[in-house]
């Protein structure tokens, strides 16, 4: 596995094998609240078994299989994402994986290192420009067909003020329609009607990377963006597509915030600051 | 579905390559690292070269040789591409790069005479083994040529076939447990090394799935040990110089090296755990092929590559050396050409650049390349005649050495005019036909100092020594 120790050259970042399952073990581990939490969550399990489907907090940042019953939704206002389906009341996987729950956002999904996106509704994606039409444009977002954004869901954008993107450009929006057998639906504004971010990323380099990475850089418990920020400015747009899109002063720094991002779910968080100081120091002319 | 590359993403690599840097943070001349690990069988075989993962599997059975060929048996190759692999791969249809990749593969050992078929036959005519390989594409993250073919060759080198004892006419196959099964005879290793090349002359080693992208053509070397060049492969329309081959075929002969270490060392633990492993039976698994070998060829690698920095490295010493007693000839004189009578196109075009130089030096040349080989091959053939102690094997190498130096003498000068309209053919995939027959035609073509031949003569005929006995 890719640790710095084992490899103190850090301009060679090419390192971890792909496999899924180990990659999610190592998440698990990481995760400090699991330890916290690990003996009352002992006693928890036992007791759902033995009720038969409990509350569905019991298995957050638990390892589950597709055809795990979850749990119930008890709190109306909860959503549900990639990996959980709903049963009548009950929430069931479509997926192996960890539970994830973001309390901010009230919101359950399945993390795993699944590539393939399956669009849904409301999710913040990164597309590319495929076709250009008249009124809207074809915009691959990593689904198995591509997506439609239409010439006029930009904030400001008229009959003869369209917005100016020519194939091969990045865009950054929302997912407004997403069912299984329509092509999926962009716009690039918010709810409000609003830019807020939303529309063409100008420069900069994007990456792909798993669903899972893209979740949990957009989590509230992700710390590697903060830690790359106090060594390096950069912008950053993160796509649940598995898309991120980072830009920076030099080139240099963006490679650097690249592969500090995608080496961040190999290593423990404390080492993240010196693998960034080292690829700095290593980037410096002698 | 196609993969697609945002306007973004090019603009940002071409610049960064022009920076001399790389997404991954490798340098231009960086190879991803390979990992190589074996499954519990014979031939089982997964190589990860960065995130690329192909695994192969090797598998033999008997059947019927052809009519025309009585005593050849076979060797097959098949590619599957998963579909996990990489989302351009498409379900149901045969994908025109799994073909082209398994051909590529196949011709490099075939046409390199790195295995044998002769050695596959059990009864002439009648029973000859056909070794099976299937190659997995499993991740697709670029540069799947080089990862298939380290992956083909460790699990070729890797696998065993059962013994077979013939009385009379009839052959007795030995199951695995009665008798330790034997490896296949495979005498050299030939390995990929690809090139990316961008506008501005500007180059990159093993490009990965998003570099494959945005480059303008890849070259494939596939190189031995021996710093032979099995076959050169280009894809892509870009024209290359000759100083840009040439540049690309040396720095492919160091990767084979690195390359090939690594799967000899890899190899040598597989077996170490599988004998530790199998403790139980009574007779330890036969090491012929890697142990004992290893050891000597290591030593020999060494030698090897200690000419080989001495020769790569030092060019300038010998050439401001030779100016010096000369005075008149013009600065360039790096390297000396040794051309055997059968070198392909490709390697012409590395001579071109050479031939000026050579023509005019030849004469002062002359000496120091007879001396070389003198020097070199005496301490090799000795250590090989110790670790062999056969006389026959020592005529053998001696033999080679003389050829050798016969054909050091011999330099290239005649085929200028030929070089000249062969260059103008654009080099596309073509691997060097080799005629069968002596251990002399498993070099193809030599672009260095005729030390390293001298040297490098001995092992493809200790080696095959060692197979035959």
């Amino acid at each position: 596995m890719y640790v710095l120790d084992n490899n103190n050259n850090a301009r060679r970042s090419s390192g971890g094998s792909g496999r899924s399952s180990t990659i999610i073990m190592l998440r698990i581990n990481r995760c400090d609240q699991q330890q916290k939490r690990e003996v009352e969550r002992k006693k928890e399990i036992v007791a759902a078994d033995s009720v038969g489907v409990g509350d569905m907090n019991t298995k957050i940042d638990q390892f589950v299989v597709p055809g795990d019953a979850i749990g119930q939704i008890d709190d109306l206002k909860v959503r549900i994402g990639p990996g959980l389906l709903q049963n009548k009341d009950q929430v069931v996987a479509s997926k192996a994986g960890v539970l994830r729950f973001s309390k901010f956002h009230k919101f359950y999904w399945i993390e795993n290192e699944q590539k393939r996106y399956v669009p849904q509704a409301e999710d913040m994606v990164i597309g590319i420009i495929l076709e250009k039409h008249p009124e809207s444009f074809k915009v691959d977002i990593g689904s198995s067909s591509p997506a439609m954004l239409s010439a006029y869901s930009f904030e400001g954008a008229t009959k003869s003020n369209k917005p100016l993107l020519s194939i091969g450009n990045l865009v950054y929006c929302r997912v407004l329609v997403a069912n299984k057998d329509m092509e999926p639906e962009l716009v690039c504004v918010s709810i409000r009607n609003k830019a807020e971010g939303f529309g063409q990323l100008i420069g900069g380099y994007m990456f792909n990377c798993s669903l899972g990475l893209s979740h949990y850089l957009l989590s509230e418990d992700c710390s590697i963006l903060k830690i790359v920020g106090t060594h390096i400015p950069y912008e950053i747009a993160v796509g649940v597509n598995g898309r991120v899109w980072v830009n920076s002063a030099s080139n240099q720094n963006t490679i650097i915030t690249t592969n500090t991002i995608l080496n961040s779910q190999y290593m423990p968080d404390d080492q993240i600051e010196s693998f960034i100081i080292k690829s700095l120091a290593a980037s410096q002319p002698v | 579905m196609k993969e697609v590359l945002s306007k973004n993403e090019k603009e940002f690599m071409l610049s960064s390559i022009q920076q001399g840097l790389r997404i991954d943070g490798r340098r231009l001349d960086d190879m991803r690292d390979v990992k190589i690990s074996f499954g519990k069988e014979y031939g089982m075989v997964e190589v990860q070269l960065g995130r690329t993962r192909v695994y192969t599997s090797v598998s033999c059975e008997v059947a019927e040789p052809r009519p025309e060929r009585p005593n050849e048996g076979f060797f097959v190759f098949n590619t599957n591409i998963s579909q996990m692999s990489n989302v351009e791969v498409d379900i149901g249809r045969s994908n025109p790069a799994e073909l082209e990749l398994g051909r590529l593969v196949e011709r490099g050992l075939k046409e390199s005479r790195a295995i044998d078929t002769e050695a596959l036959c059990i009864v002439a005519g009648q029973k000859v083994w056909r070794i099976v390989t299937n190659i997995h594409i499993l991740d697709d993250c670029g540069n799947l040529l080089d990862c298939a073919s380290i992956s083909v060759i460790t699990a070729l080198l890797h696998f065993r076939k059962p013994d077979v004892t013939l009385v009379g006419n009839e052959a007795t196959i030995h199951t695995l447990e009665e008798r330790e099964p034997v490896p296949l005879s495979i005498h050299h290793y030939p390995v990929s090394v690809t090139f990316g090349f961008f506008p501005d002359s500007l180059m990159i080693v093993d490009p990965d799935a998003k570099e494959e992208m945005v480059i303008d053509g890849k070259l494939s070397f596939l190189v031995n040990v021996h710093k032979e060049i099995c076959g050169v492969s280009k894809s892509g329309g870009m024209s290359t110089s000759i100083d840009q081959v040439i540049k690309c075929s040396k720095m492919a002969i160091n990767r084979a090296f690195d390359i090939t270490n690594k799967i000899r060392i890899a190899l040598h633990e597989s077996i170490k755990d599988k004998n530790s492993s199998m403790k139980t039976r009574k007779k330890p698994m036969e090491m012929v092929e890697y142990t004992v070998p290893i050891k000597e060829e290591e030593e020999k690698d060494n030698k090897q590559s200690n000419i080989n920095t001495t020769t790569t490295t030092t060019p300038n010493k010998p050439t401001t050396t030779t100016i010096k007693k000369t005075t008149t000839q013009p600065k360039k004189q790096q390297e000396v050409v040794v051309e055997k009578q059968k070198v392909k196109e490709e390697k012409k075009d590395t001579d071109i650049l050479m031939k000026d130089d050579t023509t005019t030096t030849t004469t002062t040349t002359k000496p120091v390349a007879v001396a070389a080989p003198v020097v070199v091959v005496a301490p090799t053939a000795a250590a090989a005649a110790v670790v062999k102690n056969q006389s026959k094997e020592k005529i053998q190498i001696d033999s080679d050495s003389d050829s050798e130096e016969e054909d050091t003498v011999v330099l290239s000068t005649s085929n200028n005019n030929n070089n000249n309209s062969n260059n103008t053919t654009a080099t596309t995939t073509k691997t060097e036909a080799i005629e069968v027959g002596s251990d002399d035609d498993l070099s193809v073509a030599l672009i260095k100092k005729p030390s390293k031949p001298a040297a490098k003569k001995t092992k493809p005929a200790a080696k095959k020594a060692a197979a035959s006995k």
